[in-house]
């Protein structure tokens, strides 16, 4: 099966292909780049996308896999909200609620109209992880929040911005509810300039193509839904289930587990959450913005290759139970969906790996600890440090999985030692591979990383979010599972506390935190 | 022979030729392509500037000035085929330059790659040796000398050649590094050492360990080339060279060898050094000039503002992201081998695989049998019958290869070529659109400057899409990075880490650090300072000028706003943070301010052409499309210009609107 496409416009396809992908990544690099927000800038928590007039994705700029697809449901609640005949050219759309297509409250995101000669052309979309938008905790993301209302400003779909003006009564809510609101209004025009050169790009690229345009962008939908289906007719025909758990909802200290089991039939797929835990009371609950990326990370897995568009969703179903922590019910907290969305996603690498083990992956350790120092050094002066501790990768048919790695959704980078140790009163005493972590097997899993940290002077707090510490990243075809996380204290005078998945301690001069996450499973039986 | 002429030469080694020019003093040029012989790197350029000199009838003693530009460390990095090396740590972080910084290039891979290859400090190579500094460079524990011997006595005996001495903080104390590397020297005389603080001056330490354990991983071979190579000169009676380095100027050989991984983007520099005169001197003004070089598997984007050369901090060469000061090229996947492939859903994809030159396009008649760029070219007639180098092209085979992509397509053969030739000049528009805005570069202003063998093959369609009307060929443009040798001066450069809030408190400490670099230059020397800054919080520095004769804290922080607004799209209300001074200084001025050069067209009666048409020279082939016409000016250069007038949809940026 191939696209069909009159002889004559056949020359035109790749040419408006190449230049959507690259005018969305420009767009990208415009937001990214213009970004106030300190987690939007240095780990790109931000995505850019462009839309047919109907709402379809045209394609997405080259983001974090975690915001994969994220502004489709986003456009989709604005357009019910709101009747695109009557939208005019200079007007935007705004929203972040997780019941009405947004991921979770930080995430602010701006839908554009896009017009030529009078005529709707398409829509830009811009989103980004806001400093803070309000809520019980400075940033927005309260970890012991058990209600939306705890986490900040809600915003439902409405009309932002007003012949290229945002809305005034908008603005003096946004000066009202956050604790940083120069940064949300600058962030805010950061994505308003995205979405503007997003527009003229889309313009010049229309007018380039004339009144074939929208043909050529079907055109390419169509090839992506043919080469998905090509890569789902490639594979066997299968059913498989996988289970997994996160440690905790971050409030209680229950296990919360996610199921999924794929369905694969010819040149479809189903992917079903069904089985997986209720709603949690803790913030750990996953928007269905926030849970289709990971299904699309898959589906995109499959097919590089193919055009970054809706024509990848089109072999899909995917099903997210309501009233789970894959889909909860007004009003659950929803702000710390990233460990869940990254456990979702791998369990769909496992499942997957039952039905096509020859050209499966284990599955990624899974774990990005999360871990936040506070505290006075020995002068009296206040630091504060964020940084995320990655894993491993899993093991595959081609080969070993990568050791101390960002695996699937997300993509952090470390802190430098030399930054850390300039800026605050922490001394990092190792930093290396948590050895022999990885999954046994034909292939190694990935080993976890291991890094150790003594306060040299002074006193602080330390909020540790890991996860892990109970159930071990399994093996695919064979291959064993990898080692659990660990994290530990070792007070200055010799005593040793063990640390769960979800810990916050004090810690004085002296003190060494010890931190080893976990490894990934490893592929194949063992020779 | 007059014997008071005085020559300068360039030599430039490629892959297939050793290209060498000579200029003198009063207008006079010769040149000379010499097919690269099979042998040591040193012979054989030596050997091809005897036959060079024997053709140009120059006498070695009229020979002032050798400049020389190599891609012997770009190739070395690409193969990596090199011996691995040892590599000392502090205690307990020996994995460090494989951890690197944790995150992976390809976002959307379910099985990512190492960051660092293992295979260059494999782990038997890698050691730790106790004993640490803090971040202000107090030593909180010390070497133990008895440890550091035996240290030093199992790196002599493990075989390694190099070592790289990475050690914490060491850019703030470098005792330690240079107490190892005096225990490697005492134990083993001949290893070759690189330590970190004297490779890179900013903290980041897995950039900076990188970039020091590649150094020293090209430092036997570049020693032993530069060696024999200035032996083999001094044999024929000429003087040392002066050698290209990536952030293209002119280094001695000593410098060089000191720190060989400046040459990693030698060659690329070497021919951005060439275009660059063609944004000076040509006209009143300065024109901002975007180079767009096209060889035989990937198109290099180049930028000249004001007249120079744009530099930065990143080099990518085979997969490894390389924190090194050189000219900022983007490279796109496509070059005249790319191949043309239908994909499952019966969808046309160009590159990233190339033929490269061997096989090469089927119309090579090589052995190549897949679909390219050239053979599309070919099929609409935009190449000559025999390409420069004497290479007949096959017609009737790149009608049958891309016939076969027609057939799969469902349309004529031309329209399969044309739309391969399409996809061309997208890819590369639209990474020049990338490049440029990332610069704060509006590129519908720009003037294209076409190279390589493909250059002016694309650049008229590009500049269409960009929106930009004029597109210049160099004259002898396949001699454009051996001139580029002799356009760049003989430079230095010093630099200092800085960490300072900009506010006028800073300024006693800024002005220490530009002592300790102003000390390093001839007291009467001009030296060009700049700043790397950025806003509390960030950690992608912005750089600048800093005028060090009327530069105030205010005046600064105003500039950096300005950059950051032009570039970045708006300023910060918040303090910048400076981390970083440079002072850049010249020590002799480039022999070639202007261009030289000859071109002579081949097919041309008259010298302005209207397109459609192909215009073939000696050395290279133009596309002049539809609405553009072809002109040639005194000095040799042709310029493609645009008939009508500009297009009104013009790119505004960010900022700019």
């Amino acid at each position: 099966m191939t696209v069909r496409l009159p002889s004559a416009l056949m020359p035109r396809l790749e040419p408006v292909r190449l230049t959507l992908q690259a005018a969305a990544d420009r767009m990208q690099d415009s937001l990214i780049g213009g970004a106030y927000s300190a987690i939007a800038r240095e780990a790109g928590d931000g995505a850019a996308a462009l839309f047919l007039p109907d709402g379809r994705l045209l394609v997405q700029a080259r983001s974090l896999p975690l915001l994969l697809g994220s502004l489709i449901p986003a456009v989709e609640a604005v357009l019910k909200q709101f009747s695109a005949a009557a939208m005019r050219e200079g007007e935007g759309y705004l929203l972040n609620d997780p019941f009405m297509g947004g991921t979770h409250l930080p995430d602010l995101t701006l839908v554009r109209p896009v017009f030529l000669r009078d005529i709707l052309i398409g829509f830009t979309a811009a989103s980004l992880h806001h400093q803070d938008v309000g809520g019980i905790t400075p940033g927005s993301i309260p970890p012991h929040a058990t209600s939306i209302f705890q986490e900040g400003l809600r915003l439902p779909p409405v009309q932002s911005h007003r012949d290229d003006r945002l809305d005034p009564v908008l603005k003096v809510l946004f000066e009202a509810n956050s604790r940083t609101p120069d940064l949300l209004l600058g962030d805010l025009s950061s994505q308003w300039s995205a979405t503007s050169m997003g527009g003229r790009e889309l313009q010049q690229l229309a007018i380039r193509e004339g009144e074939y345009f929208p043909v050529l962008c079907n055109a390419l939908i169509d090839q992506t839904e043919i080469l998905t289906r090509q890569a789902l007719l490639s594979c066997p025909d299968g059913i498989a289930s996988w289970k997994d758990a996160l440690d905790s909802d971050g409030v209680g200290d229950e296990p919360v587990p996610i199921r999924v089991t794929l369905e694969k039939r010819g040149d479809r797929l189903r992917i079903d959450f069904t089985g997986s835990a209720p709603q949690t009371r803790g913030p750990v609950n996953a928007a269905p913005a926030a849970v289709l990326s990971a299904a699309l990370y898959f589906m995109r897995s499959l097919v590089p290759d193919a055009p970054n568009n809706a024509g990848c969703l089109l072999p899909l179903d995917l099903l997210l139970p309501e009233g789970s922590v894959v889909n909860p019910r007004w009003p659950a907290a929803v702000n710390a969906r990233t460990g869940t969305v990254k456990l979702a996603c791998n369990a769909i690498i496992g499942a997957w790996s039952r039905i096509a083990p020859d050209t499966a992956v284990a599955a990624n350790a899974g774990v990005a600890a999360v871990i936040a120092f506070a505290g006075k050094s020995a002068d009296g002066r206040d630091f504060a440090l964020t940084e995320v501790v990655a894993s491993g990768a899993g093991a595959h048919a081609g080969g070993d999985g990568t050791s101390g790695v960002s695996t699937d959704v997300s993509n952090a980078r470390n802190t430098p030692i030399e930054i850390v140790e300039a800026r605050t009163p922490i001394r990092i005493e190792h930093y290396g591979f948590a050895t022999d972590s990885g999954g046994g097997g034909r292939h190694r899993g990935g080993d976890g990383l291991r890094r150790v940290y003594r306060l040299a002077d002074g006193s602080g707090t330390v909020s540790y979010r890991g996860e892990r510490h109970r159930l071990a990243a399994r093996g695919a075809a064979g291959g064993a599972a990898g080692a659990v996380s660990r994290a530990w204290i070792e007070r200055a005078d010799g005593r040793i506390e063990a640390l769960g998945a979800k810990a916050q301690f004090e810690w004085q001069a002296g003190d060494r935190l010890h931190v080893e996450t976990a490894g990934a499973g490893g592929w194949g039986e063992s020779e | 022979m007059n014997a008071a002429v005085s020559w300068s030469i360039g030599i430039d080694v490629g892959g297939t030729y050793v290209d060498v020019v000579a200029v003198d003093g009063a207008g006079g040029y010769r040149r000379q392509k010499i097919p690269r012989i099979d042998s040591d790197p040193a012979v054989s350029v030596l050997a091809a500037l005897d036959d060079s000199l024997q053709a140009m009838a120059i006498a070695p003693a009229a020979i002032t000035q050798v400049a020389h530009g190599s891609t012997l460390v770009t190739n070395m990095l690409l193969e990596r085929r090199a011996p691995p090396i040892a590599v000392v740590t502090n205690r307990g972080f020996s994995d460090l330059l494989l951890i690197g910084r944790q995150n992976r290039a390809d976002l959307y891979t379910l099985t990512p790659a190492p960051q660092t290859p293992k295979d260059l400090f494999p782990d038997a190579l890698r050691f730790e040796i106790a004993g640490r500094c803090d971040a202000s460079g107090t030593e909180v524990e010390p070497l133990d000398p008895a440890a550091l011997t035996e240290l030093a006595n199992r790196i002599a005996a493990s075989g390694a050649a190099a070592v790289a001495v990475c050690l914490l903080h060491s850019i703030r104390n470098p005792a330690h590094e240079m107490a190892v590397g005096e225990a490697l020297e005492a134990a083993k005389p001949d290893l070759f050492v690189s330590l970190s603080h004297q490779v890179d001056v900013a903290p980041g330490e897995y950039e900076r360990f990188l970039a020091t354990a590649l150094d020293a991983y090209v430092k036997p071979s570049t020693r032993h080339y530069l060696d024999a190579l200035a032996a083999g000169l001094l044999a024929r009676g000429l003087p040392e060279p002066a050698i290209v380095t990536s952030d293209a100027g002119l280094r001695s050989p000593a410098a060089v060898a000191a720190n060989p991984l400046s040459l990693a983007l030698a060659g690329p520099a070497a021919a951005m050094s060439g275009f660059h005169l063609h944004g000076i001197g040509r006209h009143e003004e300065p024109v901002t000039c975007i180079s767009v070089e096209t060889g035989g598997t990937t198109t290099d984007i180049g930028l000249i503002e004001q007249g120079s050369v744009v530099c930065g901090r990143k080099v990518e060469i085979g997969g490894l992201s390389i924190s090194l000061r050189a000219t900022d090229i983007l490279s796109v996947p496509v070059g005249g081998g790319s191949v043309v492939q239908i994909n499952q859903a019966g969808a046309l994809r160009l590159g990233p695989q190339s033929m490269g030159s061997l096989p090469g396009p089927a119309a090579y008649g090589r052995g190549g049998t897949l679909p390219t760029l050239t053979d599309a070219l070919v099929v609409l007639g935009r190449l000559p019958a025999t390409l420069a180098g004497g290479l007949a092209l096959d017609t009737a085979a790149a009608r049958r290869v891309m016939g076969d992509i027609a057939e799969t397509l469902g349309c004529d053969v031309v329209a399969a070529a044309t739309a391969v030739v399409a996809a061309a000049a997208t890819t590369i528009a639209e990474g020049v659109k990338a490049h440029a805005y990332r610069h704060g570069i509006d590129p519908t202003g720009v003037r294209l400057i076409a190279g390589g063998g493909g250059g002016a093959q694309h650049a008229a369609e590009v500049a269409e899409l960009l929106g930009s009307d004029s597109v210049l060929i160099p004259a002898d443009s396949g001699m454009v990075s051996a001139l580029g040798c002799l356009a760049a001066p003989e430079s230095a450069a010093s630099e200092c880490a800085l960490d300072l809030a900009l506010s006028d408190a800073a300024w006693p400490a800024l002005m220490k650090a530009v002592q300790a670099i102003a000390v390093q230059a001839d007291p009467d020397t001009a030296i060009a300072w700049s700043l790397e800054a950025v806003y509390q919080g960030q950690s992608a520095a912005l750089e600048f000028p800093f005028h060090l004769d009327r530069d105030d804290a205010v005046t600064l922080a105003r500039r950096f706003d300005q950059v950051h607004e032009r570039i970045r799209g708006h300023a910060f209300a918040r303090t910048a943070r400076l981390l970083r001074l440079r002072g850049q200084w010249v020590k002799r001025p480039a022999v070639l301010q202007k261009t030289v050069g000859a071109e002579t067209l081949v097919t041309a009666g008259e010298s302005d052409r209207i397109g459609p048409v192909a215009i073939f020279t000696e050395t290279t082939s133009l596309w002049i499309p539809a609405g553009w016409f072809c002109r040639q000016e005194a000095d040799g250069t042709l310029e493609m210009r645009h008939t009508r007038e500009p297009e009104t949809h013009r790119h505004k940026l960010k900022g700019a609107a």
